[in-house]
């Protein structure tokens, strides 16, 4: 009879390890999933300002990576650092998202410029068609322009490091 | 500027009470060292106050739509009525937090201010407590949910509130609810110092008291409004869902209604000790639990919010360190609290007792209720729901029997009642409100669960009614005049006891009465059709489109016939403009107690003009919310009384 005082302690012991193996379970959620994931990118009437030179043409028969931001959005400044240290090893694209051409190089300028070519969707209706759920959004493209992956949200180093290297693969 | 220094504030308290901590363990006799006992309360008092200040700036910036912050960038907007920009402050998760903290800062200070009522090593135990659970809190906004992070550069435009919040039955809801929430965190703190001290009187039962009481009133109308508001905004025509979260606010207040009775019995008659204590720890774990399934996204529910592992993580042991911590304590300490008294059955603490393990069994199913998705989720993998069927049944089997104990024990006495005596005072009453039930079956019909709800209501009103009649009848048998001088003996707890319990009859019967009458119907129609639901004839008559202030709304005209009466309903649904989330606003007629409550959907497909329209009838349903606020009521009479008395005996 003694133990019995021990019963609650007890049982909230096991309700909390239960409690923690379901949160690590939670973490191993698949990410949200993009209907254009294994499809080819879709063909888009953006350009960039220089050469006026369409998406699709630059991006063919390379592996690329393809970053929708804004410089008015603030978790685009969260994984811009993440951006910015793989500029060297991977082609990172652009598409600037309603957005100037001044506001534009003025976040550059203040953040550092990890594109090597910045593609600009003044009104917001070309991404339409990429499935945007909002900025920023990162898509993964094999050298066919194959969509491997669409990562939403800030993306961080682990995610990007896990996603990155299988647009090299054949 | 003035953000830093809001977040330097909690910083800085975050610290203080790491400090009291450090300082008030004498580490040679692993005892507490009494002689900090000032520093110590004023140290509580600056961190009380800084926590406060900075809640303040935040609400401040708010107000001032400074972008600059994170926080009111994600959740605010400028054109957003000033009443919304304040109630943005807490409508997310870190705001939130921050509330969660000053209130607990506000009741600290109360405590600290009455703090010479409590002998010196009791409270000094109590403000440990207090900063053990503040550190746990502080650090948890600190660390996980910061709502002072800078956004770069500033944003021009916030993003604006979540729509369906924007709503004065929303603004007011958390503040409420966090108000019952955090005021378990005294009785939980004076447990903690009576398991410490090892020892509990009915003194301490009786300083414990209003703080229950406090926060049991406040959890009440919390809970209360969250039902109101989610019956008119969004659009479901219920008034409870059984949604993991409103599960979770329950259970704490049917934990804390358990409390209420069982540290009764302790002041009264100093039994039940060791229970009272439980009590008070559990139902504050609950409320820790609440926040834990709410703030980490286990459960999905209309409160979701944003979720995040780590919280969930550092939630969870907080949680785990607050409640395993305490049942230890509880556990090893427990043969010196509980000198075992009998309680007889036939008496009022024997009521009292069986009322309190009516309450915590229906915890125990609602909480199982509320957990077994994610059992079964790990078992199959599969997502399930346990819905509004499951709780009916296991719910209603006990709370009939409650209430047919809960009207017996309203007339008995303390320590023992005569068999005979309870007999012969209620037994009349079981055939008066058996009576009363089948001329209510005669005239309306009806199925017997709704039979048996009108019945207990009954049954609740007649037995509070007899016992307060013979609270004035002279005793014995000879002259059986009503004396009303005896009602000026009657002590105000008392009448709030009865004004409770009115209350709990006025919600059973809300619940009876518009569960059993209510009808629904569901179709789609244009403008132009009309619908036939109980006696009212309605006809969708036109559209009206308008710009508001940061909405646009589409309102279908509605024009209602009943008994050649006829009175036109409005029913709006809103885009707002600044995130482009649409709501419905049900238009409600109401009546008395009834609701006439018609929602309109969207136009679907564009352009043809076909619309799904839902109309209830909701009788009485009124009697539900009423009830509730009854019940509060009826504990803040109590709550005056004990006050009044504690300033009478301090003029003598």
């Amino acid at each position: 009879m003694k133990l019995i005082k021990y019963i609650p302690l007890a049982l909230f012991i096991i309700m909390a390890v239960f409690f923690y193996s379901k949160i690590k379970h939670q973490n191993k959620l698949e990410p949200l999933s993009s209907a254009l994931i294994d499809k080819e990118f879709p063909k888009l009437d953006i350009y960039n300002l220089s050469k006026n030179q369409s998406i699709n043409n630059y991006i063919k028969g390379k592996p690329v990576i393809i970053n929708i931001f804004a410089s008015w959005c603030a978790p685009c400044r969260i994984e811009h650092e993440v951006l910015e240290n793989y500029s060297e090893k991977y082609d990172i694209i652009g598409i600037a998202y309603k957005d100037s051409e001044e506001n534009i190089e003025k976040f550059l300028e203040e953040l550092g410029d990890p594109f090597d070519n910045i593609f600009f969707d003044f009104l917001g209706k070309e991404s339409i068609n990429l499935g945007l759920y909002g900025v920023p959004e990162t898509f993964f493209l094999n050298k066919n322009g194959k969509i491997l992956y669409k990562h939403v949200g800030p993306i961080n180093k682990e995610d990007f490091e896990k996603l990155a290297p299988m647009i090299l693969k054949q | 500027m003035l953000s830093e220094i809001a977040h330097i504030f909690l910083i800085i308290s975050f610290l203080l009470f790491a400090l009291q901590l450090a300082i008030s363990i004498d580490y040679r006799n692993f005892n507490l060292r009494y002689s900090v006992f000032d520093p110590i309360k004023k140290l509580s008092f600056f961190s009380f106050l800084m926590i406060i200040t900075s809640f303040l700036i935040l609400i401040f910036n708010y107000i001032n739509s400074d972008f600059s912050i994170l926080n009111v960038y994600n959740n605010s907007h400028t054109n957003k009525p000033l009443i919304y920009k304040i109630s943005g402050a807490w409508g997310n998760h870190e705001g939130s937090l921050l509330m969660w903290l000053s209130i607990l800062s506000i009741y600290g200070l109360v405590f600290i201010s009455l703090i010479n009522k409590v002998h010196k090593s009791f409270s000094f135990k109590v403000l440990l407590t207090l900063g053990i659970v503040n550190i746990g809190f502080i650090g948890f906004t600190i660390f996980t949910s910061n709502p002072f992070l800078r956004a770069f550069p500033i944003p021009e435009e916030g993003l604006g509130l979540n729509p369906v919040l924007q709503d004065p039955g929303l603004a007011f809801h958390p503040p409420l609810l966090y108000l019952g929430y955090v005021g378990l965190t005294i009785p939980f703190s004076f447990s903690i110092a009576a398991l410490l001290e090892g020892k509990v009187t009915s003194r301490w039962a009786q300083l414990v008291r209003p703080w229950i009481l406090a926060s049991w009133i406040f959890l009440t109308l919390g809970i209360t409004l969250g039902s109101w508001w989610a019956y008119y905004e969004l659009g479901w025509g219920g008034w409870w869902f059984w949604d993991p979260v409103e599960n979770v606010s329950l259970l704490p207040w049917l934990l804390t209604t358990a409390l209420l009775h069982s540290v009764r019995v302790t002041e009264k008659r100093d039994r039940l000790k060791s229970w009272t204590l439980l009590l008070a720890i559990l139902s504050f774990s609950l409320t820790l639990l609440g926040t834990f399934i709410v703030r980490s996204g286990l459960l999905t529910s209309v409160h979701a919010f944003a979720s995040d592992p780590a919280r969930g993580i550092f939630i969870l042991s907080f949680l785990i360190l607050i409640t395993a911590g305490s049942l230890l304590l509880y556990a090893i300490k427990l043969d010196k609290i509980e000198n075992k008294k009998n309680v007889y059955l036939f008496s009022r603490e024997g009521g009292l007792l069986l009322n309190n393990i009516f309450l915590c069994a229906s915890a125990s199913t609602i909480l199982l209720g509320t957990l077994w998705p994610l059992v079964i989720e790990i078992v199959t993998g599969n997502d399930i729901s346990v819905g509004a069927p499951y709780f009916k049944i296991v719910f209603l089997p006990l709370i009939f029997p409650a209430i047919f104990l809960c009207g017996i024990s309203i007339n008995m006495n303390w320590k023992k009642t005569n068999l005979e005596t309870i007999h012969n005072r209620i037994w009349k009453l079981v055939f008066i409100s058996l009576f009363l039930t089948s001329i209510f079956y005669l005239m309306f019909g009806g199925p017997l669960l709704i039979l048996l709800g009108i019945c207990s209501s009954l049954w609740l009103f007649l037995t509070v009614i007899n016992d307060f009649l013979n609270k004035f009848m002279n005793k014995t048998v000879a002259s059986k005049k009503i004396n009303l001088q005896r009602i000026k003996k009657i002590r105000l707890s008392t009448f709030g006891m009865y004004v409770a319990h009115i209350g709990v009859g006025i919600f059973v019967l809300g619940v009876s009465l518009s569960e059993g009458m209510k009808t629904y119907y569901e179709g789609v129609n244009k403008v132009g059709n009309s619908i036939q639901v109980s006696n009212f004839n309605i006809q969708f008559s036109k559209i009206e489109r308008l710009k508001k202030e940061n909405w646009l709304s589409e309102t279908g005209v509605f024009i209602v016939e009943k008994n050649d009466r006829d009175f036109k309903m409005r029913a709006e649904r809103r885009v707002y403009l600044d995130t482009g989330m649409p709501t419905t606003e049900a238009s409600i007629k109401r009546d008395i107690f009834s609701h006439l409550y018609i929602v309109m959907g969207q136009e679907q497909p564009a352009g043809s003009g076909k619309r799904v329209i839902r109309v209830y009838h909701n009788s009485n349903i009124v009697l539900i919310w009423l009830g509730a606020v009854v019940m509060a009521l009826g504990g803040l009479f109590s709550l005056v009384d004990g006050r009044l008395n504690f300033f009478r005996k301090s003029k003598v």
